[in-house]
């Protein structure tokens, strides 16, 4: 027997959240069900304002809040001569946690996928274009994912970028630090014997 | 190498199956539907991580009416050290995979671990057949034993995907899988190159022997790239360019080239090709020697004696080159031989002192339940 029909529409619409299937979502609601009205309505509100007060950086699109920069394009502390370009918001965030880069980002919101029905107008290509015109960028650096996707995408910005009159490198692949030999596989080592660095 | 022993559950037309293998000759047998290549099937699967019906869907694997398959070997070397592989399975497809009773995450952890030969309906028509057939060899064998080839086929599968659905919306964008499509078709051609030099020696004396020929028609990889690539590891930059003029004539409709249009040959000395000048038994006869000279070169890589099984594959074969072929795979190894009866040739083997096993399949008729 099915449950009442806004229970059921909220199932179906919390199952289409990643990573959530029909039981998980199932639980949620029956969660949501069970809890005071007010932890609700903040849930609710909270996830509205996120949407409503949330934007996309104009210079680099990665996330901001009250303001049209992100703190990182405004922060004049930056190296404004490296550009760094990634996939996605959640690449910007996984970087700084590193606190090596600091230099200024590009978010282009995707990888070209025709499989996925993602064409190349869907990604911010065309204003990173735009900026390797008007800003001076010393150094171009390509940190999309190593999928066929991910190269292809960086093959057509520097195909329709034409003539670079900067560096572009692009995130080395190879050995997890700390990882003993022994214990790498095949493929990740021909990689990393591959991409090998001079010492002398 | 042998299969000590296997267990299937709930796999294809199996509710339980389970089985010890004496190492040697084993005759499976019995009525055809019976399920002695489901029997093979799972044996595939637990050596290799795959099929051998590649379009197979799991939710056809896993019996009608059950949720999940449980299947489990035990495969034991030369030294007698033995493995056991365990896999289970669902509708959407596997869920675990053990060895030796750890998990191992995924099927890929299965490859190269198990030299295995299957000889099947299909490979006996691997020079008389389509092209395809001929690359499908190719790929399933390196695939199986070199990583790298394995990450480059499959990422140039999938760039040659993406591409054909680009060229359709704006041939200037599709132009950027072409940088992969390259990389990838020379890291592919390479490895088959080398692959054909190194089985060349072991296919010249096996078709020779099998033919009873002085000159044994020549073996050689047939680039659509490029027509003569040196075997030693053609250029890069030579085979980069040949490529990128077929990428260009292919943005107005002509197919490009690269490893998927690729093919072997067979050429005799006069330069003719051997298929316009042999007969369909010697053609049948040089895909067995094809497959043979596979079966030594994964023995090779593995360092092991591979298990070899037969289904419906020899019967094609003159019996005299039947018995020759079963003769030189049973010396030292575990022969899995698929079929309605025991073959000529192995009632001659066994004749002369060989042992066999028999393992007969009965149709089961279902029992109420209790
Ligand atoms: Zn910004």
């Amino acid at each position: 027997m099915a449950f009442p029909l806004p229970f059921e529409k909220l199932v179906v619409a919390l199952g289409r959240l990643p990573g959530m299937g029909p039981k998980s979502a199932r639980r949620v609601a029956f969660y949501l069900l069970g809890c005071p009205v007010g932890e609700v309505e903040e849930l609710a509100d909270l996830m509205r304002s996120m949407r409503q007060e949330l934007r996309y950086c104009r210079q680099c699109f990665f996330l901001t809040w009250q303001s049209d920069i992100c703190h990182i394009c405004a922060d004049p502390g930056r190296e404004r001569s490296q550009l760094l370009v990634v996939a996605d918001p959640k690449d910007v965030v996984t970087l700084e946690s590193a606190k090596v880069f600091k230099g200024l980002y590009h978010v282009l919101g995707g990888v070209y996928s025709p499989l996925q029905q993602r064409g190349i107008e869907q990604l911010r290509v065309k204003e990173l274009l735009q900026r390797l015109k008007t800003e001076t960028i010393v150094e171009l650096i390509f940190a999309l994912p190593p999928s066929v996707e991910g190269e292809a995408t960086r093959s057509l910005i520097l195909q329709q970028g034409g003539s670079t009159p900067f560096k572009v490198s692009q995130l080395a692949v190879g050995l997890p630090v700390g990882s003993d030999i022994e214990y790498i596989d095949q493929l990740t080592l021909g990689q990393a014997i591959r991409a090998r660095v001079p010492l002398l | 190498m042998f299969i000590e022993s296997i267990e299937l559950n709930a796999f294809r037309n199996f509710t339980q199956f389970s089985k010890e293998f004496r190492d040697g000759l084993v005759l499976l047998t019995g009525p055809n539907g019976v399920g002695k290549t489901n029997v093979l099937e799972g044996i595939s699967f637990l050596a290799r991580g795959r099929m051998l019906q590649e379009a197979l869907e799991y939710r056809h694997v896993v019996k009608w009416g059950e949720r999940h398959s449980r299947l489990a070997a035990i495969f034991t070397n030369s030294r007698s050290f033995s493995t056991q592989v365990a896999v289970e399975l669902g509708l959407a497809g596997v869920e675990k995979v053990l060895l030796n009773g750890k998990p191992v995450g995924r099927l890929s952890a299965l490859l190269g671990k198990v030299p295995l030969l299957y000889l099947g309906p299909e490979d006996i028509a691997l020079f008389s057949g389509s092209p395809r057939l001929r690359r499908k060899f190719l790929d399933t064998v390196l695939s199986q034993w070199d990583p790298e080839y394995l990450y480059a086929l499959v990422r140039y599968q999938r760039a040659r995907r993406q591409r054909t659905l680009a060229l359709a919306q704006s041939p200037l964008t599709a132009r950027s899988f072409v940088p992969t499509l390259i990389n990838e078709g020379f890291v592919l051609t390479c490895k088959r190159l080398a692959f054909v030099a190194d089985i060349r020696t072991a296919f010249d004396e096996l078709i020779k022997d099998l033919l009873m020929l002085k000159d044994a028609p020549v073996l050689e990889y047939k680039s659509a790239v490029q027509s003569n690539l040196a075997e030693a590891g053609p250029g890069f930059d030579t085979y980069a360019q040949a490529c990128e003029r077929s990428f260009e004539q292919a943005s107005v409709g002509l197919m490009e080239s690269g490893p998927h249009r690729d093919d072997l040959r067979l050429r005799i000395l006069d330069g003719r090709s051997f298929r316009d000048t042999a007969s369909q038994g010697e053609l049948r006869a040089a895909a067995v020697a094809l497959k043979l000279a596979e079966l030594l070169w994964v023995e090779h890589k593995a360092g092991e004696k591979a298990i070899v099984m037969i289904d419906e594959a020899l019967h094609e074969l003159e019996s005299a080159r039947q018995f020759k072929v079963l003769a030189w795979v049973a010396r030292e190894r575990q022969v899995l031989w698929a079929g309605t009866q025991a073959p000529e040739a192995l009632q001659r083997l066994t004749h002369q002192g060989q042992a066999c096993q028999t393992i007969a399949l009965t149709h089961v008729t279902p029992v109420a339940a209790s």
